[in-house]
C-alpha cells in the first residue's frame, strides 16, 4: 500500500512537470530523488514529453508499475517552480508521501492568471518588443492590438486538438492582415516591426530551450520530439505571416 | 544612454513574457533583469554572430547562478531570457523571400539565421556541462534539481 502511494506521488510529480513544460530529465530526476529518500529497492523511470512510466521493484519479489499519459501540455513555469520545491522538501525528508500527494493534487486546482490576464500580458510583451526593434509609440500600440486580436482569435481553436498549430498560424496571419489595412492610413508605420513584435511572444522559446537541454542530457527521443514541436510552431507562424504574400497583395 | 534604454525596455518585455507563461511577478522581474544583461551584451558586440554566442553564454551562466541562488530550475530563467535574442527579423525575411520565390536570398538569409541559432545552441549546451563537471568534483552539492 505504501509503495502504491509512493508510486502515485512519483507519477503525479512527473506528470505535472511534463504538462507544465519542464525538461524531460527534470521529470525523471524528480521521481528519482524522491524515491531515493522514501523508497527501497530499484526504480526504473521512462519519460518522454507525452508519457511517463515508472516501475518499482521493492526488493522482496514484488513489482509495481504505473504510467501516466500526458495529453494536454501548456507552459506554466509557476507550476514547475512549485513542484520543484515540493520535490526538494520530500527529498530533504520534510514531507511524507501522503502530504506530498495532497500538495501535488492541490497544485492542479491552483490557477495562475486568468485567460484574459494572460492575453493582456502576452499582448503587452508584444507591444514593448516593438520598442526593442527600434519602433516608436505607434508601433507599440499596434503591436499590442495585433497580438491581442491574434490571441483572441486563437481562443476559438482552444478546444481543438491542434490548438497550438492554429494558434501560431493566426499569430502570424492576424497581425499581417491588420497591418496591411493600417498601412493604407498610416504610411509611415514600420509594419515589419509591428508584425515581428506581435509574433514574438508566440515564438517556441520553451520548446527550443528544452529540446537543447534534453538532447545534451542524452534524452534523444525527447530532444528530437521537442525540436519537432518548435519547428511546427515556427512553421505555423511563418505560414501565417507569409501566406498573405502568396495572394500577391504585398 | 541608448543601452540603458534598451536594458529597461528589454526587462519589461521579459517581465511580460514571464507573466504570460505564469511565472510569479517577482521571478519574472529577476529573469527580466538577468535576460536584459544578455541582450545588452548582444548589442555591444560589433559582429552579430559573436553577439549571439556571447549573449547566450552570459544568459545561460546567469540563469545557472540565479537558479542556485533562488533555488529554482535554471530553465525558467533561461527560457524567458532567450525571447529577445530570437533572430526575428532574419526569420521573417527568410519566409518572405521563400514565398516570393527569391531562393538566392532565401538561402542567404536562412543560413545566416540558422548559424545564429546553432551558435546559441552551443552556448546553451556548454554552460550546464561545465557546471556539471564542477559539481561532480564537489560532493557536497545539496540538491541536483537546480
Amino acid at each position: 500500500m505504501q509503495d502504491r502511494i509512493l508510486l502515485n506521488v512519483l507519477l503525479r510529480a512527473g506528470q505535472l512537470l511534463l504538462e507544465s513544460g519542464a525538461e524531460t530529465y527534470r521529470a525523471e530526476d524528480a521521481a528519482l530523488y524522491m524515491f531515493n529518500r522514501l523508497g527501497k529497492g530499484d526504480i526504473s523511470i521512462f519519460a518522454v514529453p507525452t508519457m511517463v512510466i515508472i516501475e518499482i521493484d521493492n526488493g522482496e519479489g514484488q513489482t509495481i508499475s504505473g504510467h501516466r499519459r500526458i495529453r494536454r501540455r501548456a507552459i506554466h513555469l509557476g507550476k514547475i517552480e512549485q513542484v520543484n520545491s515540493i520535490v526538494r522538501s520530500v527529498s530533504e525528508g520534510n514531507l511524507s508521501p501522503e502530504e506530498a500527494l495532497s500538495a501535488l493534487n492541490a497544485l492542479d486546482n491552483a490557477s495562475g492568471l486568468s485567460t484574459f490576464q494572460t492575453l493582456l500580458a502576452t499582448a503587452a510583451a508584444a507591444g514593448v518588443f516593438s520598442l526593442l526593434l527600434k519602433g516608436g509609440i505607434l508601433e507599440l500600440i499596434f503591436g499590442f492590438v495585433c497580438c491581442f486580436l491574434a490571441q483572441l482569435a486563437g481562443l476559438f481553436f482552444h478546444k481543438v486538438s491542434m490548438y497550438q498549430f492554429f494558434n501560431s498560424i493566426l499569430g502570424g496571419l492576424v497581425p499581417t492582415l491588420l497591418m496591411l489595412g493600417v498601412r493604407q492610413f498610416l504610411p509611415n508605420i514600420q509594419h515589419e516591426v509591428v508584425v515581428i513584435g506581435s509574433m514574438l511572444p508566440l515564438f517556441p522559446g520553451v520548446a527550443t530551450v528544452n529540446a537543447i537541454r534534453d538532447a545534451i542530457n542524452g534524452d534523444l527521443i525527447s530532444g528530437v520530439s521537442r525540436a519537432a514541436e518548435a519547428v511546427m510552431i515556427a512553421v505555423g507562424l511563418g505560414i501565417g505571416a507569409a501566406g498573405i504574400y502568396l495572394l500577391g497583395v504585398m | 544612454m541608448y543601452y540603458v534604454y534598451q536594458y529597461i525596455v528589454c526587462t519589461i518585455v521579459i517581465f511580460f513574457v514571464g507573466l504570460s507563461l505564469n511565472t510569479k511577478p517577482k521571478i519574472a522581474l529577476i529573469a527580466g533583469a538577468a535576460g536584459a544583461i544578455g541582450y545588452v551584451v548582444y548589442l555591444l558586440c560589433p559582429e552579430a554572430k559573436i553577439g549571439y554566442f556571447l549573449s547566450a553564454l552570459v544568459l545561460t551562466l546567469l540563469s545557472e547562478l540565479l537558479a542556485r541562488l533562488c533555488k529554482l530550475p535554471a530553465n525558467n530563467f533561461l527560457v524567458l531570457g532567450i525571447y529577445p535574442l530570437v533572430p526575428g527579423i532574419a526569420l521573417f525575411r527568410t519566409t518572405a523571400y521563400a514565398v516570393r520565390g527569391d531562393y538566392q536570398k532565401f538561402l542567404e538569409c536562412g543560413s545566416e539565421a540558422l548559424v545564429c541559432i546553432i551558435l546559441m545552441t552551443v552556448a546553451i549546451a556548454l554552460i550546464p556541462t561545465v557546471f556539471r563537471i564542477l559539481s561532480k568534483g564537489n560532493k557536497k552539492v545539496k540538491n541536483p534539481m537546480d
